[in-house]
């Protein structure tokens, strides 16, 4: 459904190249829900915006590889080319609505836009019933409304509204429920795991939290400092973690912390893009650092429970 | 009509009540009013009649309230230069100020926002150099000199254009365009920023992510970043109407800025008075027109009007 | 299920990652040498401009009247030529930058000074006060420069000071405006409430804090109101309602070269030359000072 391979991807910041992303190769299976789990920096969301060619000179530029979706190599697409597959296969979840509608649009509009493969006369009977669908009551009364008139999870289900107006066969949602309240994160993501289901919808789930992603992904790949550290059935993963980078990620979420128990946090701070280490990004703040993860950048081991990582000193189980 | 329109109507009408008020003011602050309307080879016994005829030997309230009834009924009193009724002198020369304005105006405004935005959908590229660097020397040659300059080349090197006067098409071409300069930079430098900041929101990331074509993104960025630029050009126009007064000296335009250096040097005050009057009208007729047209452009001015406007004036300061 | 979401560290805007994907960085401003030069050119003449002058500027020599520039053919005696009275074009040009400078070393201090005492006024008060201040601002603005210029020369005379006071009447509430917002956004700063809570008093407070706080904007406010200055002293000069002549004012000297663009260009050439270079530095100065004093964009 989704292949990337061997991607990289550059943003130009002020006459210097800063690489975001290096060398990712990730797999999404179809009908399944993959998170991309790490911190802000990691390069999670510039993956999703190369896949949707958002990212493009002067302000950046993918530099290597293909990304594959249904086949089509989207890198090598034209921008009419990429307007289409936009138009016809991905969707698009935002991460914060109240940012993400156009405020002077009318709802309608804004989904109209979305689908313009649906017949003229039957556009808002297809309108109602997807609104219908998500959660929105009242849709027929409420479509000739702009953004502000809604609440945030409201808004959210009008973006999500958006992003399967066009049928998608690949839904990317980057941090779906961070900017909405705890009560109505929940909400969000039961809809979207329940679409994925209903629609066969390959998702790519892009989250800092390792906890959401365990609700609603089967599959997880672990980001750091631009490159994929871990990846795999997301069970694997959590049961057994080989990257020190996601044993700490999941000892800092640790759901079982008691009264009086220290919280963990992972000492340092990520590598920004500019000053990116030469060997693995996560050597210094690794507790298995050795002088060879400083210098060059491990491969990828696959394991017999069918996740892989990448470290040199991995963690043992 | 709606509630929003009323306030904004009411708003308008304040400020001109404002500004009338201080002009009242300055004039009976500044000695004697009569002195002011009166002939300047006026003898002392004119004057005394010009104030018994003014009414300025009575007390300053009732002064006032007739000062008013006259704006009200558009009785700005007699030009004693040219022994006319004021309103006859200012409307015909408004009429020429606002052709030439308006003919500016649309120069600038069509001009700044096609280069404005297409620099700012392109920046960083030479285009959009070339547009920044113009734009500040835009705002940077006064028009009267800028006017100067298109004589020189147009009517006296080339001989295309006339050089002066009001007669046909071709005479108003030199003065809009000098006129037109100011406004059309810093609607262009306002435009760029603001389209800038637009195509950098998540709201385009957004749409770009549905596939849609350049038009449609275009409608989108464009619609959005006309908030600011409205307001501008709003400014833009009602600062053209007292900015015409510099170019109409200098091509002999017969529009109200004429008019009122006449005023100056025969210091006829009755004049000036009622120029002022019509001005701000003008001024403030047009303000109100950008509030509506903010309302309609915008669905949330038209519930919450005070947060969205607050921060466009901000955006409006920072690029004008 | 629901007690891991209910724990959930969510944190909308505050901790927002930067979104590269969507902003282009910029390179670093390169140093401000061209406006840089020009400015100081500008205070220079402004201030010894009558020294340094080659002749006197009001000596009328009609025996010598419009000479050319010495680079359309001119002598080296009159640099850029002599008017339609004989008079040196370069040391009017001088003594008309030291009334430029004047006006709009007037304007923008006084004018500045007006504007940040208001803001301090209306920030610091809020209510009606600052809703009054605030439409009384908003009026003034709507009131166009030359017109207001107008009813006050008709009202009390034309003269230098004069001019000042229209620029200043003009130019305050611009200040106001966008200082009020500055002092508001202050004294509502941690480091600030922090010294009232430590017992500073309130004028401590604005003095010590919130004023020098406000320096970075007054500054960018003024070098782009320089700008303002120059042009609206020309433009009322240039109309006759400006400094009186037979001084050397460069509105004035555009508005004796408007006559003579036919038979000696240099008369309305040089002075307007002058006049919008100047304004053009002083304009690409304030840009300069916007962008490096601002926090947002110095990253």
């Amino acid at each position: 459904m989704l292949e990337i391979s061997n991607l990289t991807t550059h943003y130009f910041q002020g006459g210097q190249v800063a690489t975001a992303v290096r060398g990712v190769s990730l797999t999404l299976n179809k009908g399944l829900a993959t998170a991309i789990v790490g911190e802000s920096g990691s390069g999670k969301s510039t993956v999703a915006m190369s896949v949707m060619r958002m990212i493009r000179p002067p302000i950046g530029d993918i530099a290597e590889g293909t990304i594959r979706v249904n086949g089509t190599d989207v890198t090598a697409a034209s921008p009419k080319r990429m307007r289409e597959i936009l138009r016809t296969s991905i969707g698009f979840v935002p991460q914060d609505p109240t940012t993400a509608l156009d405020p002077l649009y009318t709802i309608r509009s804004q989904i109209v836009e979305a689908m313009p493969h649906v017949e003229r006369n039957k556009r808002t009977e297809t309108i109602v019933e997807l609104l219908t669908s998500l959660g929105i009551a009242d849709a027929r009364d409420r479509l000739r409304e702009h953004p502000h008139q809604f609440s945030g999870g409201m808004r959210q289900r009008v973006a999500i509204a958006i992003a399967l107006a066009k049928e998608p066969d690949l839904l990317i949602a980057d941090e779906p429920t961070t900017a909405l309240d705890v009560t109505t994160q929940i909400g969000i993501l039961r809809l979207l795991d329940r679409l994925r289901r209903e629609r066969h919808l390959t998702t790519m789930f892009i989250t800092h939290d390792i906890r959401v992603a365990r609700l609603v992904c089967q599959d997880v790949a672990v980001m750091y400092g631009g490159v994929v550290v871990e990846s795999g059935p997301l069970s694997a993963v959590v049961e057994a973690p080989s990257h020190p980078y996601t044993q700490a990620l999941l000892d800092a979420s640790s759901l079982d912390v008691g009264p009086r128990q220290r919280l963990r946090a992972i000492s340092g701070s990520p590598p920004t893009l500019l000053s990116m280490p030469s060997g693995c990004p996560f050597a210094p703040r690794c507790p298995n650092a050795t002088d060879i993860c400083r210098s060059e950048m491990p491969a990828t081991t696959r394991k017999a429970d069918g996740s892989s990582f990448a470290c040199w000193n991995p963690v043992a189980s | 009509m709606t509630r929003y329109t009323l306030s904004r109507l009411l708003q308008g009408l304040v400020a001109m009540w404002v500004i009338v008020t201080i002009v009242f003011f300055l004039a009976r602050l500044g000695g004697d009013a009569a002195a002011l309307l009166a002939p300047p080879d006026a003898t002392p016994e004119q004057i005394a009649a010009i104030r018994l005829s003014y009414g300025f030997d009575q007390p300053l309230h009732l002064q006032y309230v007739d000062y008013l009834r006259g704006i009200v009924t558009l009785d700005f009193g007699q030009s004693v230069s040219y022994r006319q009724p004021v309103v006859d002198l200012v409307i015909p020369a408004m009429v020429n100020t606002a052709r030439l304005a308006l003919a500016a105006f649309v120069i600038a405004l069509v001009l700044g926002v096609t280069f404005g935005a297409i620099a700012g959908v392109r920046a960083g590229t030479r285009y959009d150099q070339a547009v920044r660097g113009l734009s500040v020397l835009g705002q940077s040659v006064p028009p009267f000199w800028l006017g100067m300059l298109l004589v020189l080349l147009f009517s006296i090197n080339l001989g295309w254009l006339p050089a002066f006067g009001s007669e046909g098409f071709t005479s108003l071409i030199l003065p809009a365009c000098a006129l037109a300069a100011f406004p059309l930079a810093s609607i262009a430098r306002l435009t760029r920023s603001s389209v800038l900041e637009i195509v950098a929101r998540d709201q385009t990331l957004f749409e770009r992510s549905k596939g849609v074509g350049p038009a449609t993104l275009m409608s989108h960025i464009l619609r959005n970043a006309s908030l600011p630029v409205v307001t501008l050009a709003g400014i833009q126009l009602g600062a053209m109407f007292s900015g015409t007064i510099v170019v109409e000296n200098l091509f002999a335009w017969p529009g109200v800025g004429q008019l009122a250096i006449q005023g100056i040097q025969a210091r006829d005050f009755a004049l000036i008075q009622g120029i002022v009057v019509v001005n701000t009208f003008v001024f403030v007729a047009l303000l109100f027109v950008v509030d509506l047209s903010y309302g309609w452009l915008d669905p949330r001015v038209r519930a919450v009007k005070s947060a969205v406007k607050s921060k466009v004036g901000a955006n409006v300061e920072a690029a004008a | 299920m629901s007690s891991a979401l209910e724990s959930a560290p969510s944190s909308p805007a505050a901790g927002r990652p930067p979104r590269p994907w969507l902003r282009l960085r910029r390179r670093p401003g390169r140093r401000p040498w061209f406006s840089g030069t020009v400015m100081a050119i500008f205070a220079f003449c402004g201030l010894f401009g009558s020294v340094v002058a080659p002749h006197d500027p009001d000596k009328v020599n009609l025996s010598q009247a419009l000479k050319p520039p010495v680079f359309a053919g001119g002598t080296p005696t009159y640099l850029l030529g002599t008017d339609q009275l004989g008079r040196d074009v370069l040391s009017r040009l001088l003594t008309g930058a030291q009334v430029s400078f004047l006006v709009a070393a007037g304007a923008v201090l006084i004018g500045g000074a007006i504007g940040l005492l208001v803001a301090l006024l209306a920030g610091y008060s809020g209510g009606r006060l600052d809703a009054v201040l605030t439409r009384v601002a908003d009026a003034s603005m709507a009131f166009p420069v030359v017109l207001l210029a107008i009813v006050i020369v008709a009202i009390y005379g034309k003269g230098v000071t004069v001019v000042i006071a229209v620029l200043v009447v003009a130019a305050w509430p611009q200040y106001a405006r966008v200082l009020r917002s500055e002092v508001i956004r202050i004294r509502t700063q941690e480091f600030v409430t922090m010294s009232r809570v430590m017992g500073g008093g309130r004028f401590w407070a604005i003095t010590r804090h919130v004023v020098p706080n406000t320096i970075p904007t007054l500054l960018v406010l003024a070098t782009l109101q320089i700008g303002l200055a120059i042009i609206a002293e020309g433009s009322l000069s240039f109309l006759g309602i400006g400094v009186p002549p037979p001084a050397a004012s460069w509105g004035n000297m555009l508005a004796d070269g408007r006559n003579f663009l036919a038979t000696a260009w240099w008369l309305p050439v040089v002075p307007g030359v002058a006049l919008s270079l100047t304004v053009l530095a002083a304009n690409l100065f304030g840009d300069w000072l916007r962008q490096a004093l601002d926090p947002a964009t110095r990253r």
